[in-house]
C-alpha cells in the first residue's frame, strides 16, 4: 500500500550509495548492505530528483511532460516509486 | 621424487612433488597449461605412506600437512581444489574474480557466467572445440587496473552429466592411476591440441550466461546490461572487497559488451551461436 500523496515531502537519496548508468537504467550499490538495485529509466528519473530540497509537488511537476499520463496518475506513480525506493533503503526518511 | 614444472595459477606459483609415478604423469599432463619457466615460491608434496599395495596419501604445502587421505582419487581431488582456492585467494587483490568460464578469439573474450551446474564448463569445451581458445572454466580474473581478462588455464572440471556430450575428453585409461575420481573428470586443456589456450590477457566483448534446458536446442535471449552487472556481481568471489571500484569496472566492461542468456541442450548449436556473436564486428560506441 502506498503512502498518500503529500506535496510537502522532500525525499532525499541516502548517503553512501554508489551508482552507475547503463543504457538509461541505473544500478545502485549499497556497500553497507552489500546490495545492488536496478532502477529503470522512470525510477532513475525520480531518484535523480531526490535531493532533499525538492518538494514532492515540484518533483511531480518536473517530471510532468516527460511521461504520457495525467498529473494525478503521475503523482501516484511517483509516490509508489518513492515508497519502493524507501523500502529498498535508497531514500531516507523525509521531512 | 618427480616434481612438476612451476605452475602459475593467477599469481600463486607452485610445484607439485610426488613419489607416486602414475600421479606425477597425470599431474604433468593435467596441469601442464599452467607451467611457466623458473623456480616456484611454493611446493606441494603428495607423498605415499603405509603399505605399497594400499598406500595412504599425505598432502602438504611448504612442509605443512594439509590433509591425510586414504586413496589417490581423494588426494588428487583435494590437491586440485586447494590449488584453485589459493589461486583465487592470491589473485583477489588485483582482480575482480567472477565465477565464470571464458574463451577467446583474436583478442576478444566471451564470458560465460553462471553457478555450478549451469553448463559453463560444457559450453566452454564446446567453444574450444569450435575453434576458440580456452581461458578458464571456473574463475574469470578481470584486472582491476587494465580491465582485461587474465587467463587461468586450469583443468576443466567436467561433471558426470556432461560426459555423454564430451566423451572425447574422457581421462586416459591408465590402470596405474586407479581409482580415478568417479564424479568428475579433470581434463587437461592440452587435450584440444596445441595453441588452444589463450596466450595472454584480452578484452571481454561478450557475455553469455548459459542455462541448460532440455528440448530447446540453442536459443539466445538479450539481457540488459544493468541486470547483467548485478548477475556478474552476484557471481563474483570478491565484489564486496573492491566495492565501488568493482562497480565501476563492471560498468565500464559491460559498456563494451553485448549480453545474452543462452538456453541450450544442443552443444554444437550453442557453440555455433556464440562463435557467430564473437565474430561479429565490434559495436560502434
Amino acid at each position: 500500500m502506498t503512502s498518500p500523496p503529500d506535496g510537502t515531502r522532500t525525499p532525499r537519496r541516502r548517503a553512501g550509495l554508489a551508482t552507475v548508468e547503463l543504457d538509461g537504467e541505473l544500478v545502485v550499490y549499497d556497500p553497507g548492505a552489500g546490495a545492488l538495485h536496478v532502477l529503470n529509466a522512470s525510477a532513475a528519473l525520480v531518484w535523480d530528483h531526490c535531493d532533499g530540497t525538492t518538494l514532492l509537488d515540484d518533483l511531480v511537476g518536473a517530471l510532468d511532460g516527460a511521461v504520457a499520463c495525467s498529473r494525478a496518475q503521475l503523482a501516484a506513480d511517483v509516490t509508489a516509486t518513492l515508497d519502493a525506493l524507501r523500502h529498498g533503503g535508497l531514500v531516507e526518511s523525509e521531512s | 621424487m618427480p616434481t612438476t614444472a612451476c605452475l602459475w595459477a593467477l599469481g600463486f606459483d607452485v610445484t607439485v612433488r610426488t613419489d607416486d609415478a602414475a600421479l606425477a604423469r597425470f599431474l604433468d599432463a593435467t596441469l601442464g597449461a599452467l607451467a611457466v619457466p623458473g623456480p616456484a615460491s611454493h611446493q606441494y608434496s603428495l607423498a605415499t605412506e603405509g603399505p605399497a599395495d594400499n598406500p595412504s596419501y599425505v598432502i602438504a604445502l611448504d612442509g605443512a600437512v594439509l590433509r591425510r587421505v586414504d586413496d589417490r582419487a581423494t588426494a588428487l581431488g583435494h590437491l586440485l581444489w586447494d590449488l584453485n582456492r589459493r589461486a583465487i585467494e592470491t589473485a583477489g587483490g588485483r582482480h575482480l574474480l567472477i565465477h565464470a568460464a571464458a574463451a577467446e578469439s583474436a583478442g576478444r573474450v566471451v564470458l560465460l557466467p553462471g553457478p555450478s551446474g549451469s553448463g559453463k564448463t560444457t559450453l566452454v569445451a564446446g567453444l574450444v572445440r569450435a575453434g576458440l581458445r580456452y581461458v578458464t572454466d571456473e574463475a574469470v580474473a578481470l584486472g582491476l587496473e587494465d580491465g582485461l581478462v587474465h587467463p587461468y588455464a586450469k583443468p576443466l572440471d567436467v561433471e558426470a552429466g556432461s560426459w555423454p556430450v564430451l566423451a572425447d575428453l574422457a581421462p586416459p585409461d591408465d590402470p596405474a592411476l586407479a581409482p580415478y575420481p568417479s564424479d568428475q573428470w579433470h581434463v587437461a586443456p592440452g587435450i584440444f591440441g596445441a595453441g588452444r589456450v589463450a596466450p595472454g590477457a584480452a578484452a571481454p566483448v561478450l557475455v553469455v550466461a548459459p542455462t541448460y534446458q532440455t528440448g530447446v536446442g540453442a536459443e539466445l535471449v538479450p539481457l540488459a546490461r544493468s541486470h547483467t552487472l548485478v548477475s556478474l556481481a552476484e557471481q563474483s568471489f570478491n565484489f564486496a572487497d573492491h566495492g565501488v571500484h568493482a562497480l565501476d569496472l563492471l560498468a565500464a566492461t559491460l559498456r563494451r559488451c553485448e549480453c545474452y542468456r543462452l538456453h541450450y541442450d544442443d552443444l554444437a548449436a550453442a557453440a555455433e551461436l556464440v562463435v557467430g556473436l564473437l565474430n561479429q564486428p565490434p559495436a560502434q560506441p
